[in-house]
């Protein structure tokens, strides 16, 4: 069988349903990343102890031994630290990987997948 | 329903069944993901015989298949028992529109029978959206895909069907 006859065979409403389920897949490849939850967990350790694990979505400030750290807008800060060489609160934000504290042995990582890129969020 | 229609259906089902055998050795990328070739059979039946008879040959295919395979009464089971009841609906109430050939009913069977299974996993297994989310764009592109797929069969199935009936006249 040709290929012009193997068309003859599809109804105009097929094409359009295969075009739809197309332009559905690819939307759907580009759109579905950018609305997930933000998996990413923050974990934060003292002495290598596990001290709070938290939802890296979640807005939140806490005080952990000498440090206040921050959760907000998928990012982790420390923003102020009681030890000389404030290290880690020069680090800055961090979507993944860690922020390491020696002077207090904190450790704070970002696990999970990082945050898709985002344009504008709704603080800014 | 007359005696030969219940072979006819017998027949079908028994190549339904093949089908849904020999596709699991195909080896694929990913492991869960299978081409639905059984689709192939459930289609043309719902074309010829309607309805009754595609929803029979689907749930015999269903109940022997898995024992045939192993997975009786497990997930896969599960998954694939609402997944195809939820694609030959579709196909069904697609076929009562008549604006959809076969490749339109083949692509609504693939696409509704991933509905049916995501619901399936997401209602008995993991009460997970992310998870669930995740998977959402692969599924729907392994279901187009394998639905042109299997479209494109069932469109050379019944053309030579045709030409095999056509014959059968001609020489009566």
């Amino acid at each position: 069988m040709r290929i012009a006859e193997l068309i003859g065979c599809t109804t105009l409403c097929d094409r359009l349903l295969l075009v739809l389920l197309l332009v559905i897949t690819g939307a759907s490849i580009v759109f579905v990343p950018l609305y997930l939850p933000h998996g990413g967990q923050v974990r934060i350790e003292v002495r290598n102890k596990l001290l709070y694990k938290l939802p890296i979505s979640e807005d939140k400030t806490i005080p952990v031994v000498g440090l206040t750290v921050e959760i907000k807008g998928g990012k982790v800060r420390v923003v102020d630290a009681d030890c000389p060489g404030k290290i880690c609160v020069k680090q800055g934000w961090i979507d993944s990987g860690a922020i390491i504290c020696l002077p207090n042995r904190v450790v704070i990582t970002v696990e999970g997948t990082p945050a898709p890129p985002k344009g504008v969020d709704a603080t800014t | 329903m007359q005696q030969r229609d219940k072979y006819r259906l017998a027949l079908l089902a028994a190549c339904a069944i093949a089908l849904h055998g020999f596709e699991r050795l195909i080896p694929t990328p990913i492991p869960w993901l299978r081409f639905g070739f059984a689709n192939i059979i459930t289609l043309i039946t719902l074309i010829l015989y309607g309805f009754n008879a595609a929803l029979t040959i689907t749930l015999i295919r269903i109940l022997i298949g898995s024992m045939l395979t192993g997975t009786f009464l497990g997930p896969p089971f599960i998954m694939s028992l609402v997944g195809g009841i939820f694609s030959i609906a579709a196909m069904w109430a697609a076929s009562r529109v008549r604006v959809f050939g076969p490749l339109g009913l083949s692509l609504t069977g693939a696409l509704f029978h991933n509905l049916g299974q995501i619901l399936a996993v997401y209602a008995v297994f993991i009460q997970n959206l992310r998870s669930v989310m995740i998977l959402t764009p692969v599924i729907l592109f392994i279901g187009t895909l394998t639905g042109v797929l299997n479209g494109l069969a069932v469109i050379f199935t019944m053309e030579h069907l045709k030409k095999m009936s056509d014959n059968v006249q001609n020489s009566q």
